[in-house]
């Protein structure tokens, strides 16, 4: 009996060692999206009973170091959940998912303004797990309470003047004392600079493009509103978190994007709702995203792109997508009703296809990931008056230039 | 093996643990980091090319690293000095154990033992531009919210205070320490020669306690060069780079610019200003 134990035990560890290890790192912005991740890790280990999926959950701004160092050390995970400016960084140590499946054929099923990310040459370095666009989040309440009416139809939205009147009216007329919370990335800034006729980059991608009157519209547009208080001053000059105050019920207005939109659900003190993205001379989103991308020195290259493959295939992304309140990059998602925000989403998908090609074209490039900062600081020298947009647009262009080089 | 042998090999076992566990955690990643600032290395390529002095020769021309490097002057300044004055002058007035001074210890002892994240949230707290208490309560009362954080200027004294207010109850203790060592027949024969209050300070308890104080400065001047936490969650080194110190502007160079080489030369930098303060620091205890 006891040789029969022993025999028993042996075979568990046995068909236990035989499973195949599949590292996943996967970053989190809310807790609600490591419960929807486990419940898809079980699902997939249960189609796959000889893989053990181990997931290591790490926070959003921690990722890049944590994956850094991973790759340093020669143990980077066979599946890491990642945004746009690790995929470029990481592409030379990216496994290429082409090996594994027909290349061209996998990264067609990707909305198009997705696929300059992941193709790369004959190579396909990763794959869109979900789309992502700036917007704007409004507190529902604050409008009502001071009379002004917001958009609801996307083709026509405000126009920046009356965007700016409307929250100057709003913080005068309601319990919102600040006017618009806006996130502390240059992507989020780059909305504007966008819709003002900007760019970073040339139709070659090789020179920089954003030294133009359009741009100095951009950020004189935007230093104006952090002067004049309608953006606190302590969210881009002392880190000071803006979702905290949009959630509070204090600002009327929040520049983000639609990745909130299941962490602000549990939002109940207010009433909130998305807006159009207002207007300059153009209207414009900023397309970014989260994709899945395998490393080729990692123990597991093959099943990470087995992995990868069936979490972005039609059935699973679509419901992964629902389940996240994200827009599935999928070609073949459009038109999927979620059952909650579809108005809210509608008004996203609009913005996004809207959005020229050249921005999705910008942010693609690895030379923005290195200036992503650079960027930053300088819009944040012109906010302290410590130089003008002209000179901003000057520094970025150089130190742009030299990182294409 | 004979005795004696064996017995002049103990005294080197005894150091063998903490000589293997300081080589390879300190002394191995010190080397390694030299090296590695002498090639353009990156996360995903490995070491790159050998560059030489290059890295050190674009520190001198970067406007971040120098204001970075300005910065920490600056800060490791003022906070030394803050720290050493108020630690001294804590410990003088609580060198007597009576219930009191017992509890008045533990009162500034405390922010020692929190954590510096929690030490830069609670002042983020009090002082934050638009949602802090103090700002709250001054407008309550009809004055005018003070920019704390969005200020160059107050940012810098407020992270300054902070990271005082954090530290200073450690040195007290060591003041304290350093305050008991003195041998009291020494004031009171001073106070039969009629020697004030000022000169029995200025004339006994300074110069014996100078072992403490470059001690205090010492370890003072390497904390404030280390400083990271408490300035990331306060200020996150701004507004712009005011407050912006060397060891932010390396984790920056490293994880947000992606060039741990560049990032390995200011390291060493920092390492060789160290070395220098400390070197001159003993010296000038030596020669005291």
């Amino acid at each position: 009996m006891r040789r029969f134990a022993a025999l028993l035990a042996a075979l568990s560890l046995a068909s236990a060692q035989a499973k195949t290890d599949l590292q996943v790192v996967w970053f989190t912005e809310a807790p609600a999206e490591q419960t929807i991740f486990d419940k898809y890790v079980l699902m997939y280990e249960k189609a796959n009973p000889d893989v053990d999926v181990s997931v290591t959950y790490v926070p959003f701004q921690q990722l890049t170091q944590k994956l850094q160092l991973m790759v340093a050390g020669k143990t980077p995970p066979d599946v890491a959940r990642v945004v746009t400016a690790n995929i470029a960084e990481f592409d030379p140590v990216a496994s290429d998912l082409g090996k594994y499946t027909n290349g061209t054929t996998f990264a067609n099923q990707f909305l198009s303004s997705q696929v300059p990310y992941i193709k790369k040459g004959n190579r396909v370095i990763g794959a869109p797990l979900d789309v992502t666009a700036n917007g704007l989040f409004y507190n529902k309440d604050c409008f009502r309470e001071a009379k002004v009416a917001v958009p609801t139809n996307p083709l026509r939205p405000w126009t920046w003047a009356q965007w700016r009147q409307a929250l100057e009216t709003v913080t005068k007329n309601s319990k919102c004392r600040f006017g618009l919370s806006f996130d502390y990335t240059t992507l989020r800034f780059s909305t504007m600079l966008y819709q003002a006729g900007g760019r970073y980059l040339d139709a070659s991608g090789k020179k920089m493009a954003v030294n133009t009157p359009q741009s100095e519209r951009a950020i004189d547009f935007f230093a104006d509103m952090v002067k004049d208080g309608l953006i606190p001053r302590s969210q881009w000059l002392s880190g000071e978190d803006p979702s905290s105050l949009f959630k509070s019920g204090l600002s009327a207005m929040y520049m983000s994007g639609n990745w909130n939109l299941t962490q602000l659900s549990q939002v109940k003190n207010f009433q909130w709702g998305v807006a159009p993205l207002p207007k300059d001379k153009i209207r414009s989103t900023v397309p970014g995203g989260k994709f899945l991308m395998g490393f080729k020195d990692s123990r597991n290259p093959a099943e990470g792109a087995k992995f990868i493959q069936w979490l972005t295939g039609k059935d699973i992304n679509i419901a992964f997508s629902k389940d996240n309140m994200t827009l599935s990059a999928r070609k073949d998602a459009r038109g999927v009703k979620y059952g909650t925000f579809d108005d809210e989403i509608a008004i996203y998908q609009s913005d996004l296809s809207i959005t020229p090609s050249y921005v999705g074209r910008d942010w693609s490039n690895p030379a923005m990931a290195k200036i992503n900062t650079f960027i930053r600081d300088q819009i944040v020298k012109v906010l302290l008056g410590q130089q003008t947009s002209k000179q901003a647009l000057e520094a970025i262009t150089a130190e742009g230039n030299k990182n294409l080089k | 093996m004979n005795y004696r042998t064996r017995k002049g090999l103990v005294p080197y076992l005894f150091v063998a643990p903490n000589t293997l566990i300081f080589s390879l955690f300190v002394l191995l990643p010190m080397i390694y980091g030299l090296g590695f600032s002498l090639f353009d290395g990156n996360f995903t390529t490995g070491l790159g090319n050998f560059v030489g002095l290059q890295n050190y020769q674009e520190l001198l021309q970067d406007g971040a690293f120098l204001r970075a490097l300005l910065n920490t002057l600056w800060y490791v300044g003022a906070v030394v000095v803050m720290v050493v004055v108020l630690s001294l002058a804590l410990a003088l007035m609580l060198k007597e154990t009576t219930l009191a001074s017992s509890i008045a210890r533990v009162g500034f002892y405390l922010p020692v033992i929190l954590s510096p994240v929690v030490v830069g949230v609670a002042w983020r707290w009090m002082f934050g531009t638009e949602l802090g208490i103090i700002n709250a309560l001054l407008t309550m009362t009809g004055g005018s919210p003070i920019p704390w954080l969005t200020d160059v200027t107050w940012a810098r004294v407020l992270v300054t205070l902070a990271s005082v207010w954090s530290m200073t109850g450690f040195y007290m203790v060591l003041f304290i320490g350093g305050l008991n060592t003195i041998p009291t027949d020494m004031y009171e024969a001073a106070e039969v020669d009629g020697a004030s209050p000022a000169q029995r300070f200025w004339k006994i308890t300074v110069p014996l306690l100078v072992p403490t104080t470059m001690l205090v400065t010492i370890l003072a001047t390497i904390n404030a060069f280390k400083a990271f936490e408490i300035i990331l969650v306060l200020t996150s080194g701004g507004p712009g780079d005011s407050t912006k110190l060397l060891v932010q502007n390396i984790y920056q160079s490293a994880f947000e610019g992606g060039n741990p080489s560049y990032a390995s030369a200011q390291s060493v930098v920092l390492f060789a200003v160290l070395m220098l303060l400390t070197f001159v620091q003993t010296r000038i205890a030596r020669e005291d």
